[in-house]
């Protein structure tokens, strides 16, 4: 079964998006967390029961931030890694943000918010 | 030419009247008889190119006299009139500042005419170097930029000037009876300036960076420190030159406070706004999609003017924030 996991503190963008994900693939299995920390445990829960993960990632959160969650998702084995599909979302449209997510190797993509229809289908694109 | 002749011998004085006139007929001559009537007349406003003076006179003689007249008007050639007997008293006369001395037997027009021509040119040529050391005290004295010399490598100051005094609220008495580092405290062990001395070819030269400057009143300043090497009286000195950019800093702080601040602004319409407006788009484009039954769509348009309000606190939080940007109470 396909996974997606959306670490964001924000509850209504959690709902929004998951109501969407859920119109594009009723079947996919939803992982909310608040915070980059409940984010890794979540990862680490789910193992290898999962065919697929998406994973989306905030920027600023209470605990652990976005870019602290990747310091840590930077340092996972391949082997885990490659069954995950990692997108940053953030409310900012600051360039430096921007340019910092596309640095970044482990980041396939990097959204604006709000999330669109589009956006969702091609962040569950495989499915 | 104005000359006074004070001579108490009557026939001694027309004798030098008559070899004066000889070889210049510009002369005005006043004759003194006596000290009393010389001082009274050295103490008007009469102007006298040249004093003759016999060493004898019925009052007072030989250096008392010479003392006296050179200092009742200082600055004019004084030549003293003398017999051979007073010959050492003469000489010794030279060195308070008198011009020349003549041995009456000895005189001639030709004597007297050089000894004059000689005294009136000595005596420009003294006023000419005199005006050229004001000029150049002056351009130390008066320059706006704060300045001040030290012994080297005492540091030990020697004198500053107007501007230094002005700026710093020391007189010229309490610049000398303290020392540079009690000015300049952060340059204490004088290394900075010691390595300033030995860096100077190195091809940075003069300028010895910021330091902290204490006024007489205990107040800091930041100072640009300028300095060079030179003889002062004699002795190895350094000049110093103080900029003072006490004020410069002020504002140039204000302005980076300013900046800090006008980040944080642009920081917080990046992230801050664009949070509850994202969640205001995200849920117009999900009702755009999907027609809700009449609950859930009431739930969501509370959802939108909450986060609506949010923005409006925000904005307001941002207008809160420009208003702080006045230079005095960003500090």
């Amino acid at each position: 079964m396909n996974t997606a996991i959306i670490i964001d503190d924000d509850r209504l963008f959690q709902t929004i998006v998951s109501k969407m994900m859920h119109m594009v693939n009723p079947e996919l299995k939803l992982i909310m967390c608040e915070n980059g920390q409940s984010g890794l445990e979540a990862l680490a829960n789910i193992g290898g029961e999962a065919e697929m993960t998406f994973l989306l990632l905030d920027i600023n959160m209470p605990v652990m931030d976005g870019w602290s969650f990747l310091d840590v998702y930077g340092s996972l084995s391949l082997q885990i890694k490659e069954k995950i599909r990692l997108y940053m979302v953030t409310s900012s449209t600051d360039p430096d943000d921007i340019l910092r997510a596309k640095e970044n190797p482990d980041v396939i993509n990097l959204y604006i918010k709000p999330l669109s229809m589009e956006d969702i289908k091609s962040i569950l694109v495989c499915t | 030419m104005n000359i006074l002749v004070i001579e108490d011998n009557t026939g001694d004085y027309y004798l030098i009247e008559d070899y004066l006139l000889e070889k210049s007929t510009d002369l005005q001559l006043t004759h003194s008889l006596n000290f009393t009537d010389a001082r009274e007349l050295l103490a008007g406003s009469n102007t006298y190119s040249l004093i003759f003076l016999d060493l004898h006179l019925p009052e007072l003689s030989g250096l008392d006299l010479a003392s006296a007249i050179t200092s009742l008007r200082p600055g004019t050639p004084v030549i003293v009139l003398t017999g051979y007997a007073d010959l050492e008293v003469a000489r010794s006369c030279l060195s308070m500042g008198v011009a020349d001395f003549l041995i009456k037997d000895e005189i001639n027009p030709e004597i007297l005419y050089k000894s004059v021509l000689y005294a009136m040119d000595r005596d420009r040529f003294v006023k000419k170097l005199e005006r050229a050391r004001l000029d150049y005290e002056h351009v130390f004295n008066l320059s706006p930029q704060p300045m001040w010399i030290c012994a080297y490598p005492s540091l030990q100051i020697i004198k500053a000037n107007h501007a230094a005094m002005l700026r710093f609220g020391y007189s010229n008495a309490e610049f000398q009876q303290i020392m540079h580092h009690d000015l300049l405290p952060d340059t204490v062990d004088s290394s900075s300036i010691r390595t300033f001395s030995e860096t100077r070819e190195a091809g940075k030269p003069y300028a010895l960076g910021v330091h902290h400057l204490i006024t007489h009143s205990g107040e800091g300043l930041n100072v640009e420190l300028y300095s060079n090497d030179l003889i002062y009286q004699d002795v190895n000195a350094k000049i110093f030159l103080a900029n003072d950019i006490t004020e410069k800093l002020y504002h140039q702080q204000t302005i980076e406070a300013q900046n800090t601040k006008l980040k944080n602004i642009a920081w917080t319409q990046s992230h801050i706004v664009r949070a509850p407006l994202s969640r205001i788009l995200g849920i117009i484009n999900l009702l755009e999609i999907q027609s809700q039954d009449p609950d859930e769509l009431a739930n969501w348009l509370e959802q939108i003017r909450a986060s609506a309000l949010e923005m409006d606190q925000i904005v307001r939080n941002i207008v809160e924030q420009t208003k702080g940007l006045d230079i005095k109470s960003s500090l």
